[in-house]
């Protein structure tokens, strides 16, 4: 049964990873994306003036 | 669809794939019955088949998304094409830690140099390498290119990889679906291999789904930052 645990383990500590690794870079997505959203508005801003 | 239909759309989906993977874990543990030669361990053949097939299935995918870009020039495809590499490459490292996992107290070895194995191993390296490319190359027009033709000759182990148990004598056990006469599951187990196989299936589309959508967020953002220097410089 060790074998079993182990292989069982190793598959959704693969799976698991990888799921959080994308919901990490999607944060830093969403992050990145509202950083440029800030940075066009201030542009825009100094535009105007 | 609208953003907060995608997002329920993707909580009943991320749910439903939940429920498939416990019920999948129920009938490879307690429902299937205990295989009569190797024991217990057998149970791992639950894991290491659909995790093989999903990643085929995968690769397939990055594949036909390749020719799409090809021939459209589709940064959809592109999307789709990263997504089924990389949900591909984690299945597929599921298979080949859980195949040696079982091959050890079996064969008493951990690893042989037959074709199915050795032709698992180029291609978990050959789509290792593809994503690597697409790391190191820089974004634009020839990058996906480059990737998707590679993407065209590294397809064609997928093919040869599901037939080498059939057309070569191997270490790796006969095929137990699709194998000819000789070739079957106990009704039991074949209800977990498909519970199996519809989890890891299910999951996969979802992990592709996400990634698809995170690379065509990342081109929007490319997209963007090129507009903004071009606003700063003019």
């Amino acid at each position: 049964m060790g074998s079993v645990i182990a292989a069982y383990s190793a598959a959704w500590i693969i799976l698991m990873a990888y799921l959080l690794s994308l919901g990490a870079r999607q944060r830093k997505l969403q992050q990145a994306l509202e950083r440029l959203e800030q940075a066009a508005e201030s542009l825009r801003a100094a535009h105007v003036r | 669809m609208s953003g907060a239909a995608k997002s329920r759309w993707f909580a009943g989906a991320a749910a439903a794939t939940l429920a498939l993977l416990l019920i999948a874990l129920y009938w490879a543990l307690i429902g299937a019955p205990t295989e009569a030669t190797m024991g217990t361990i057998q149970r791992i053949f639950y894991y290491h088949v659909p995790a093989a097939f999903s990643a085929w299935v995968a690769f397939g995918l990055n594949a036909a998304a390749s020719a799409w870009y090809l021939a459209r020039r589709s940064p959809k495809a592109d999307a789709l094409a990263v997504a089924g590499a990389e949900v591909g490459l984690a299945f597929l490292s599921v298979n080949l830690i859980s195949g040696p996992i079982w091959a050890h107290p079996v064969w008493g070895v951990w690893w042989v140099w037959d074709a199915r194995l050795t032709l698992t191993l180029a291609m978990w390296v050959m789509y290792a390498s593809y994503l690597i490319l697409r790391q190191l190359t820089p974004p634009g027009s020839l990058q996906p290119r480059l990737a998707a033709a590679l993407s065209m000759f590294f397809a064609a182990d997928i093919p040869i990889d599901y037939m080498a148990i059939r057309w070569w004598r191997t270490q790796h056990p006969a095929p137990v679906l699709f194998g000819g006469p000789d070739s079957g599951l106990a009704p039991r187990m074949l209800v977990a291999l498909l519970w199996s196989l519809a989890a890891f299936l299910a999951l996969a589309g979802l992990l592709m789904w996400m990634r698809y959508r995170q690379a065509l967020a990342q081109d929007e953002l490319t997209r963007r930052r090129q507009q903004q220097l071009l606003a700063q410089e003019a």
